[in-house]
Parts: structure tokens; C-alpha cells; sequence
């Protein structure tokens, strides 16, 4: 593993970056977001995390899209922890609005897999 | 849903594992109970003088594997590509699952007497190469599923033996203590796992307690990641050391303990301290480790002398012939009883503590071998080297 990977490890989440810290509830609607998805479980019991900041207004919209097509209000789905299957948490910050969700492999489909996965490209 | 193809972890952002301060409560999760009286009723105890394993090994147990390809999708089970007794494949993740299932099958029988995972001679299906560069092996409840790994941190999970063993072993606890999968009872399902992931590796190889290696997972890491395996039962936190990985977190003892909303409240992480109970119990006693350490665990998570009410729990081993056949394993919210030594049946409940499993093993060793015995003491001086016990409640209990 390299410096430069080493280098790229991210801070806490809480640190949302100074775009977003500067451009405060002031800031347009379309502000700039910042997009995590952190990964536990798993037999190896390892936590990746993937982020990707977005400023540029039609980047913005783009990802926007995807990010309300997810179903952030339903439920968490019913069932049992399964042993060793991975457990997304996937958390959106914008400047005055803030969402996540937890989502379970199995439950990872449609819309929430097209996000998880975009976060991973992006983030590379 | 698809996968990155190219590893995440190059350029992934590895998060520190007590970062929980943004993660949403976990909703709490339980796992179905679920007994099985067969193997209980064949389960019989002979007082202080503990019968061979072999002895209840149960006659007319079968071996039936089916290995399937999922051919890199997420489509289970995927197409059968050896079934029980057909000759090698051209293709090592299968051979090494078929082999794998083998092995863990082999342990159940020969040291436990248990016919395969439900007890029942339940055929054992695995499918390989699921997923698109999936990071992950699991029990699904029904099967075993492997991925093929990133090739750039992990290497194909059929490749270590103790990953294999570790997952049939969930599918045990799912058909015997039915531990919740999250918290303290989590982590005690990922340890006993871990327990026989490293009791089937040991027993393929004909190794000794002292000269066994007590990793999980050895082999699954590619030869960029700074680390040995996945977790070390010995020396919890020191399995790998890598600079985007980071270092292996496990806790070797209680005050490490990890209190994290993540990975079902850190099973994977917590799953140290009673790992290292194990393998310090084991060591201490010496020769095969599943023949004594390994009996006892798996006599507490099956249920064994625990399940009789006439077992108490300064150990009367001789009266509970077959008395197992019908118990079932506590179901109480809280784990059920057996926190205080020597006050009636140590019952392990599917949300049981570090402490109460603790306690179930010292009263399982006593019954199976005797209050002054070798295993008793091993046991005991090992939960209390990991803080899970006293020195005191190990002296009184």
C-alpha cells in the first residue's frame, strides 16, 4: 500500500469540509453535498469508507436525483442480523439538511446499489 | 445490484472502527430458536468420567456436498458443478470448498457427534465464485457462499479452511443456542465461529493446541496487505498492521471492549476477548483443543449438560442421563440465568453475556470432568485473564 493511498484516508464524518462549513444555511438550495457510504460486517470485519464531495452545480443535480430516488424513509427492513453480511450506512450532508440511512446487504437493490456503487467509483 | 469491479480499498477511505458517532442505531435483531432434540437425546453424559467423543458419534451419518457456480453474478445457487463424490474439479475455489465442507463435517462428527451443521445429516451446498470481486464469505441460513475476493487486499475466501469452518459454525449456532447477532451475544456467535474455524483447521492438520497457529482466516490477504490473516484467537489486535487497512482492532481482554453501533455492535471486534479465553484454555491444557477446551464449548452452545435442569451448577453430572432430549436452550430477554455461580442451572440464553457464557463453560467443564478438575481451572483462569471473570468469582464459582 502506498503514501499517497495512506494520505487519502478521510477524517471523521463530522469534518463536512470547509465548502460546506462556509456556505451555511445561506447558501442556494443546490449547495454543495457531501456523499459517505461506510460498510461494516462481513466475516473480515473490515470498515471501508467511500466519500465524494460535490460542488459543481450540475453535479449537484445529478447526484441529487439519485440521492431523493432512494427510499429514505421506509422502514428498516424486518428480519434478523445476518452473520457476516455487510451492513451499509449511508449518510448525505448538505448545508442545512442532513440524511442517512442504514441498509442491509440484502436489502442493498435498486436505487440504494446505483448510489453505493457511484460513491465507490467516485471515490477512487 | 452490481459491484465495484476495481477494488474499493485502493483509494477507499478506511474508516476508524469506533466511528460511531454517525452511524444510526441498529435496530435490534433476533434470531429464531430453534432445538434440536434428536441430537440431545443421543447426547449422554457418564458422570466425571467423560466418554470419548467418538462415543455418541451418531451411526448412519452422511456427507452429501453440492458445490455451485454462481458465475460472478448474485444469483444463488448458481449452476452444480460437483456433487458428493464426483471427481476434482478443474477449478480450485471448488475443490477447496468441497474439501472445506469435508473437513468442517469431519470435526463436527468425529469430535462433537454431531451430524453435520443441523445435526440431522443436512446436505451441505456451497456456491462459489458469487458476487463480482466480492470481499466476503457467509451462511445464508441454508448455504455457504463464497466470493471470489478483489484480488488486490483478498485473495478467493474458499482458500482458508478456518473461514469455511467459521461459517458452517454459524449455521450450528443457528440450529443449537440461536445467539442474537448483535452485542455481547453476537460477539460470542462470531466467536464460537471463530472457535471452530480454528478446531477444523487444527483437526485436518492433526495439530496440537501449542503448535497451532490460532489464526483465522491465514492465506486470504494478498501479498500487498501488511498482515497474516483476518484475526489472531492468541493475540487479538495483531492478525495485520497495514497502512490502508490499518491494524487489526480486536480487544484481547474486557477493558478494550468496544462499544460501537457498527457491525452489529462490533461482533466482529468484541469477538477477541472470548477468542482469546479460548485459545489460552486450550493451550493451557494441552494436546488436540478440541477434545477438551472445544468439548466444553461446544457442550455450552449445544446445549449438553446446560439444557437439564438437574445440573447444578457445582456440577452433578450423573443424573442427567439424556435429560437434554427435550431442553431447550433459555430464551429469556436477558440471557437467562447462570451470572451467579452455584445457584442452580447455568441455562445460555440467545442474548447471552460474556459473563454468562463464562459461567456456562465452568459449569459445563465441572460437570463433564469434575469441580477439582484440569479443565475446570483452565477455563476459569483463562475468562479471568481476559477480565471477563475475577479472580475472586473464579476462586468462589
Amino acid at each position: 500500500m502506498t503514501e499517497q493511498q495512506q494520505d487519502d484516508r478521510d477524517g471523521d464524518v463530522a469534518d463536512r469540509g470547509p465548502a460546506l462549513h462556509e456556505r451555511g444555511s445561506e447558501a442556494a438550495p443546490r449547495g454543495a453535498m457531501r456523499i459517505t457510504v461506510s460498510r461494516s460486517g462481513g466475516v473480515a470485519g473490515l470498515a471501508p469508507r467511500w466519500s465524494v464531495t460535490v460542488t459543481e452545480e450540475k453535479d449537484v443535480d445529478s447526484w441529487l436525483s439519485l440521492v431523493e430516488s432512494c427510499p429514505w424513509d421506509a422502514p428498516d427492513p424486518a428480519g434478523e442480523a445476518e452473520p457476516d453480511r455487510f451492513v451499509y450506512t449511508i449518510r448525505v450532508l448538505q448545508p442545512d439538511h442532513e440524511r442517512d440511512a442504514r441498509v442491509p446487504e440484502r436489502a442493498l437493490d435498486g436505487p440504494w446499489a446505483e448510489l453505493v456503487d457511484r460513491v465507490k467509483h467516485a471515490s477512487r | 445490484m452490481a459491484h465495484s469491479i476495481v477494488p474499493p480499498y485502493l483509494l477507499a477511505r478506511i474508516a476508524e472502527t469506533d466511528s460511531a458517532s454517525m452511524q444510526r442505531a441498529a435496530s435490534a435483531a433476533r434470531r429464531s430458536l430453534r432445538s434440536e432434540p434428536a441430537v440431545r437425546a443421543e447426547r449422554r453424559r457418564e458422570g466425571l468420567a467423560a466418554p470419548l467423543p467418538t462415543a455418541s458419534a451418531p451411526a448412519g451419518a452422511t456427507l452429501k456436498r453440492t458445490i455451485a457456480d454462481a458465475a460472478n453474478t448474485e444469483l444463488l445457487p448458481g449452476l452444480v458443478v460437483r456433487t458428493e463424490g464426483a471427481p476434482p474439479s478443474d477449478d480450485p475455489a471448488v475443490n477447496e470448498a468441497y474439501d472445506g465442507l469435508g473437513a468442517t463435517h469431519a470435526l463436527l462428527l468425529s469430535a462433537f457427534g454431531r451430524n453435520s451443521v443441523d445435526g440431522h445429516g443436512l446436505p451441505l451446498d456451497a456456491t462459489v465464485h458469487y458476487g463480482d470481486d466480492y470481499d466476503n464469505a457467509f451462511w445464508d441460513g441454508a448455504r455457504m457462499v463464497f466470493g471470489d475476493g478483489d484480488g488486490e487486499v483478498f485473495n478467493r475466501f474458499t482458500a482458508s479452511l478456518s473461514v469455511i469452518g467459521h461459517e458452517l459454525a454459524h449455521g450450528v449456532t443457528q440450529y443449537t443456542a440461536a445467539l442474537v447477532y448483535e452485542g455481547q451475544s453476537g460477539a460470542l456467535n462470531e466467536s464460537f465461529s471463530d472457535v471452530v474455524g480454528a478446531l477444523v483447521e487444527q483437526h485436518a492438520r492433526g495439530q496440537r493446541a501449542d503448535d497451532a497457529s490460532w489464526l483465522i482466516g491465514e492465506g486470504l490477504f494478498t501479498a500487498q496487505v501488511e498482515g497474516k490473516a483476518l484475526r489472531s484467537m492468541v493475540a487479538p489486535g495483531t492478525a495485520y498492521d497495514d497502512d490502508v487497512l490499518g491494524r487489526d482492532p480486536q480487544p484481547a481482554d474486557m477493558a478494550g471492549y468496544v462499544e460501537t453501533r457498527d457491525d452489529n455492535g462490533g461482533v466482529h471486534l468484541n469477538s477477541g476477548i472470548p477468542n482469546r479465553a479460548f485459545a489460552l484454555a486450550a493451550i493451557e491444557l494441552g494436546g488436540f483443543a478440541w477434545e477438551r477446551a472445544g468439548r466444553v464449548w461446544y457442550d455450552v452452545i449445544s446445549g449438553g449438560v446446560l439444557s437439564d435442569a438437574s445440573v447444578s451448577a457445582s456440577g452433578g453430572a450423573g443424573s442427567n442421563e439424556g435429560g437434554g432430549a427435550n431442553g431447550r436452550i433459555g430464551t429469556s430477554e436477558h440471557g437467562g440465568a447462570g451470572v451467579s455461580s452455584g445457584s442452580g442451572p447455568a441455562r445460555l440464553g440467545t442474548r447471552a453475556t460474556f459473563a454468562e457464557f463464562a459461567d456456562a463453560t465452568v459449569v459445563s467443564a465441572k460437570a463433564l470432568y469434575g469441580d477439582g478438575s484440569a479443565e475446570a481451572a483452565a477455563i476459569e483462569a483463562a475468562w479471568v485473564t481476559v477480565g471477563v471473570r475475577s479472580d475472586d468469582r473464579a476462586a468462589a464459582g
